[in-house]
């Protein structure tokens, strides 16, 4: 891809769909990044403490636990 | 959805750039993807529940007996999804991005590509894995029948099942559905009877008394390695995470159904094959059923294995295909053509297959060499440097001016952190030979790998990487790609 203005005329079907394709994710981006935290729900602190202790220190007890 | 999620209501619909979005890289937006809270959970079960759970609990009964290879393999498993899951996981999920996109800000445009290679190879490898169980089965099922056959038919079941899964993968995403749809129920259902099967025939005392297959000489340095599995078989889903994640619509539905389905019930199938395998003494599935089941049972579930490794190698190979599009030399090749080149690196396996698999459990180990540092650099990248927030148009940014393109597309304080990573887990634990250093029985050589690669990654981002850059102004006034990836 250059760096050229893509409002130049497609010079073929595969370039137009390029062109298409391109577009179509300038206007993803812009709608992810304008996202608010709240519509993608939230990853609190209270998760956070289950995950490590039901991933981590649980586990992590239970393999010391049972090493003899 | 599918249980492997390639069969989704958007390109089912046909609609223009969908498939663009749901099978490439175009970053996916919330009303496009497909999981809730119910089907995260039973898509993550359908993922988990697959005949690799009987190769690892295969390979950990080699090693310990019942009680400690339960523990290895739920708190390994539980511990390597954390390690997999957490920054993937939210970074996919909170915009919609495909993994190896993910993986950029700490690797870089170019620098990508190692985690793609490592990704092949965990994908190619299982693949390999699972013909040579498809092979083995034709030889049980042949062997309960009462034709005597030489070992060269495991071989040509290896060519077989690589052929049938070309069919597969060759035919569409309809084909993967059909036979997901059939194949995932049906392995649940087998699961379940061969616990039924395990504790009405034998009962759990002569299960928990059953010796290791194949344990060496020193009872800790046994444990230690079977840990060791246990968090390498948890880290093994890092093909998977990223692409699952992508497809929920809230950060817990990213994190929770991965943890608790991918990480908790696929360790108890796993468990299942640790108990067959210690009640029938050999850590090859294929050579399970007919003692468990009887002859009949066992040559329907043969037949049935079989068949689920079949599906499970195309979707491998389906999947390596679509992560083969990151590479520009493969973005326009015909499909049939990628799917062709993919099978060739499975082909040793019908050459040498008893011998390529007995390395099967240096090779799940070998997983957590390649992603456990990863995993450590993608956190500390994630979550301490960049606050879970990435410059989603960077992603795909070519030109040299884009903020991931670090020097001529690497980030070396990042390679630099994987290789120190990869050196320390193999100083720690070797999977070639199985020597373990004596600091593996204070910490697995994975979490080292994750932690070291996490600090020096941290460290040296903060010491050496002050280039801030600044995405292209348009015209307009708002920034533009100048050279997209896509």
């Amino acid at each position: 891809m250059s760096d050229q203005p893509r409002t130049d005329l497609p010079a073929s079907a595969d370039q137009a769909d390029r062109e298409l394709l391109v577009a179509d994710l300038e206007r993803r981006i812009e709608q992810l990044e304008g996202l608010d935290d709240s519509e993608i729900g939230s990853f609190t602190a209270l998760d956070w403490f289950l995950c490590i202790t039901g991933s981590i220190a649980i586990p992590a007890i239970a393999l010391w636990w049972f090493a003899g | 959805m599918s249980a492997n999620g390639f069969d989704s209501e958007a390109n089912r619909s046909g609609a223009p750039g969908h498939e663009d979005s749901a099978f490439g890289r175009l970053p996916l937006l919330i009303e496009e993807r497909e999981y809730g809270t119910v089907s995260a959970h039973t898509t993550c079960f359908a993922y988990s529940i697959a005949t690799w759970c009987f190769l690892t609990g295969g390979f950990v009964a080699e090693l310990v007996g019942a009680v400690q290879g339960v523990v290895c393999l739920l708190a390994g498993n539980m511990i390597g999804i954390f390690i997999t899951t957490m920054a993937l996981g939210l970074g996919c999920q909170r915009y919609g991005i495909e993994q190896m996109d993910c993986c950029k800000p700490a690797f870089g445009q170019r620098g990508v590509k190692i985690p793609l290679l490592f990704y092949l190879i965990n994908m190619l490898g299982w693949s390999g894995l699972l013909l040579v169980m498809f092979g083995n089965g034709i030889y049980n099922i042949l062997g309960a029948l009462g034709f005597e056959v030489g070992n060269w038919v495991v071989g040509a079941g290896v060519v077989l099942g690589l052929a049938l899964a070309y069919l597969v993968v060759t035919h569409g995403v309809h084909w993967l559905s059909i036979s997901n749809s059939i194949i995932t129920p049906g392995l649940g259902l087998l699961v379940a009877f061969m616990f039924y099967k395990l504790i009405s025939d034998y009962g759990w005392d002569a299960i928990a008394a059953a010796p290791p297959i194949d344990p060496g000489p020193v009872p800790i340095t046994n444990y230690v390695i079977a840990i060791e599995l246990g968090i390498a078989n948890g880290i093994s889903w890092w093909g998977g995470v990223g692409f699952l994640a992508r497809n929920t619509r809230t950060q817990r539905n990213a994190i929770y159904p991965e943890i608790l389905q991918l990480g908790f019930a696929g360790s108890v199938a796993c468990c299942i094959g640790l108990f067959s395998a210690l009640v029938v003494q050999t850590n090859d599935p294929t050579r399970w059923m007919v003692p468990l089941g009887g002859v009949a049972m066992g040559i329907l579930a043969l037949t049935f294995v079989a068949l689920a490794n079949v599906t499970s190698t195309a979707v491998s190979i389906f999947a390596s295909g679509l992560a083969m599009r990151h590479v520009r030399w493969f973005r326009a090749t015909p499909w049939w053509q990628l799917m062709l080149l993919l099978a060739v690196p499975c082909l040793p396996f019908a050459f040498w297959p008893q011998e390529l698999f007995n390395f099967g459990d240096a090779f799940l180990a070998y997983n957590g060499t390649m992603y456990a540092p990863i995993s450590g650099i993608l956190f500390a990248d994630y979550f301490f440097l960049r606050k879970q927030r990435i410059n989603l148009r960077a992603l795909f940014e070519s030109d040299p001016s884009g903020e991931y393109y670090f020097h001529r597309g690497f980030n070396w304080i990042a390679l630099g952190s994987l290789l120190l990573g990869q050196f320390l887990y193999i100083a720690i634990y070797n999977p070639a030979s199985g020597e373990t250093h004596p600091i593996a029985q204070f910490a697995p050589a994975s979490v080292v790998a994750t932690l070291v690669a996490a600090l020096s990654y941290g460290v040296g981002m903060r010491l050496f990487n002050r280039r801030e850059r600044a995405a292209a102004p348009a015209a307009g006034g708002k920034p533009r790609l100048i050279s997209p990836n896509i």
